[in-house]
């Protein structure tokens, strides 16, 4: 018998059984874990790799697996999971875990490290402001805050933004500007007072991607192989603590199941998982349980335990819009091929106007394939290749996440075949914010017309959270205790972003895991008595 | 000319590459199964009967029409951006600081004159 069992290798789950280590106690975690295929590592730029190399096998894939979105069959994702290198991510993910769903596009993985392995790494803390109608507070996540960002190595600077992501003395420094963002930044700091005035502030990322080397990890090479390549050892990826564990006879991780159920007998869990190949039923004893399976996820074990076909739990996810910028002073230049292909720099609107929060992440388009903006150019087809070759290396994209609050949230439920079924509510998101960010954003050297503007489909912002959500008193089944043990399940916690009961505009994979550790905690403490 | 040598000419104006010609053709297969029978005879149509598919496509991804048509197009450019020889055609090597203006003033006029081509050309499959 295991003293804990984890289900699930994300975030949460690896968080928590870092904490549950540093305890002293020897997890198991129960995963499907697909892992990526051995292809050969490019050890070059980009770039510089396809000035000789048919690419074919990188971009498009020997089964065309990069040309997913172009099948009508399929429902849109986000291109970098459409990448051949990244396929492993959602590999067998629907015939796992089928979903009947409106109105909201839910992306799930069964791989080794979860949904991070194809993430933008930006890490975030969460202040008072974001923790509001939580039962914890910001110094209850601090500590292990601290605790992360020695074992992920985050890289960034205390600067504008530090009030709305929080002091850290322990970062290493910024990743290199691209030369857009470094002209988006000149002109932020040249018209500061003024942005400040509006609630516009622009600074570093965040982001757990290495500058300078760690641990035997390379710092980053700006080889532009984000989208292409999975286990960039630069890029952190909750897989990398997991393998770690795992060498050092840490954890046990029992791989190739997927976690059905858990029924209880006298003061042991009994844990139902099915092999994911041949369909075999297993059984595993625990003293407790700590659900890590993600929002959706965890709250259909949860609903499948219960037997429960009737209740619908709130899903949440941060809307978000995709604004495309051009910097007109860098039209015609030499594409930059040396680039870090993610998050250049961040943007906070704290609008008193909307009474709202917003976070942007200012991305750099160097590492997706060019084709991928052919749809979105307007011109005839030749012309838009020069359109493309012309424009695109003065073009950077911002993603604007919006708060997620339960008002707004799609409906989870559970059929009697045990199919998840997901209804998302439409976001009306007003043309009036879009006209205001596009005109602040003049401000800062960016120009766009409204009609570029992409609102991303409900469940593209890959933030769920909020079906078992935490509460100082819980009244009710499907929701958590302050310390994420489950109402009417003793013994059984959720550690994932399930338990958040409300969604700041920000990545909250950081708070996650953070607060997956401060419950490790509390189960190390009810264990050792 | 074959249906993928004739797109490749419509984007690139240019010969195709016989890898990208027989990767079209098997992608071709693979992503037809999502398209009705009807969208299909259109697109056998307009492959035997319009020459100048670049004006097409451009009417019919404006309009929202020939949706295969379209959507091969989009096949080929990602299959195409692969091959070494064609990093020519989607990335910016060179400085066009000074002469970006004109060369997309140029492109605005060649698209208005391929988009009112294009036009006629759906209007009149449409009478077929």
């Amino acid at each position: 018998m295991f003293e804990v069992i984890i289900v699930g290798s994300g975030v949460s789950g690896v968080a928590a059984a870092l904490r549950l280590v540093d305890n002293g106690i020897k997890p198991c975690i129960i995963d499907v874990g697909m892992e990526p295929c051995p292809e050969p590592e490019i050890s070059e730029n980009f770039y510089t790799f396809r000035e000789k190399n048919d690419c074919f096998k990188l971009m498009i894939g020997e089964d065309f697996e990069g040309l997913y979105n172009l099948d009508r069959r399929n429902k849109p994702i986000p291109a970098k999971l459409t990448s051949p290198g990244m396929r492993f991510v959602l590999e067998r993910s629907k015939k796992l875990a089928p979903v009947n769903e409106s109105g909201f596009n839910v992306i799930q993985s069964f791989a080794r490290g979860g949904l991070a392995n194809a993430w933008g790494a930006g890490l975030y803390r969460y202040n008072n402001r974001d923790l509001e109608g939580f039962p914890i507070r910001e110094s209850d996540l601090n500590p292990y805050y601290e605790r992360l960002t020695e074992e992920i190595g985050i890289s960034g600077e205390n600067d504008d933004l530090t009030p709305y992501f929080g002091r850290d003395d322990f970062l290493q420094m910024p990743l290199r500007l691209s030369a857009n963002a470094s002209r988006i930044l000149k002109k932020y700091f040249r018209n500061r007072k003024k942005l400040n005035k509006k609630g516009i502030y622009v600074g570093r990322p965040r982001l757990g991607v290495l500058s300078e080397e760690k641990d035997g990890r390379k710092a980053c090479d700006y080889s532009n192989l984000e989208f292409w390549q999975p286990d960039l050892s630069y890029i952190y990826s909750p897989s990398l603590t997991l393998r770690k564990l795992i060498q050092e006879g840490k954890v046990v991780y029992i791989k190739g199941f997927m976690v059905k159920s858990w029924s209880r007998k006298d003061n042991v869990l009994n844990v139902q998982a099915d092999t994911v190949k041949e369909k075999r039923t297993a059984f595993f004893e625990c003293k407790k349980l700590v659900l890590a399976a993600g929002a959706v996820n965890s709250a259909k074990l949860a609903l499948s335990t219960a037997k429960d076909y009737q209740t619908k739990l709130t899903l949440l996810d941060n809307p978000a819009l995709q604004f495309p910028f051009v910097l007109p002073s860098r039209i015609g230049s030499i594409l930059e091929t040396d680039a870090f292909g993610l998050t250049q720099l961040n943007f906070i609107y704290d609008s008193k106007v909307y009474d709202l929060l917003l976070h942007g992440s200012i991305l750099e388009v160097t590492s997706p394939a060019r084709a991928e903006f052919f749809a979105a150019c307007p011109l005839a087809a030749f012309d838009n290749l020069r359109l493309i070759r012309t424009m695109l290396p003065a073009l950077v994209v911002m993603q604007l996440f919006l708060p997620a609050s339960r008002e707004q949230g799609a409906l989870l439920s559970l059929d009697g075949n045990e199919e998840l079924k997901i209804i998302g509510k439409t976001n009306d998101i007003g043309k009036d914010l879009i006209t205001d960010i596009i005109k602040i954003f003049r401000i800062l050297g960016g120009y766009t017309l409204p009609s570029l503007v992409i609102k991303v489909p409900n469940g593209h912002g890959i933030h769920y959270a909020g079906t078992l959500p935490m509460s100082d008193s819980p009244k009710s089944e499907y929701t958590c205790s302050k310390f994420g043990e489950l109402y009417g399940e003793p013994d059984v916690f959720v550690v994932d972003g399930s338990v958040f009961p409300a969604l700041a505009a920000k990545n909250s994979s950081f708070s996650v895991m953070a607060n997956a550790m401060r419950i490790a905690d509390f189960i190390t403490n009810t264990l050792r008595g | 000319m074959d249906e993928a040598e004739r797109i490749y000419k419509a984007v690139f104006k240019t010969q195709i590459p016989p890898p990208i010609k027989e990767r079209f053709q098997k992608a071709s297969k693979k992503l037809s199964a999502g398209f009705t029978q009807e969208e299909m005879d259109e697109y056998r149509y307009v492959m035997l009967k319009i020459s100048d598919l670049e004006a097409l496509e451009l009417a019919a991804r404006r309009k929202n029409r020939l949706p295969l048509l379209v959507s091969r197009f989009r096949l080929m450019v990602y299959l195409a951006e692969t091959m070494p020889e064609n990093r020519k055609f989607f990335l910016g090597l060179k400085s066009r600081r000074l002469i970006w203006p004109w060369c997309i003033k140029f492109s605005g006029l060649r698209t208005v004159i391929k988009l009112i081509k294009g036009s006629f050309l759906l209007r009149a499959l449409k009478n077929v």
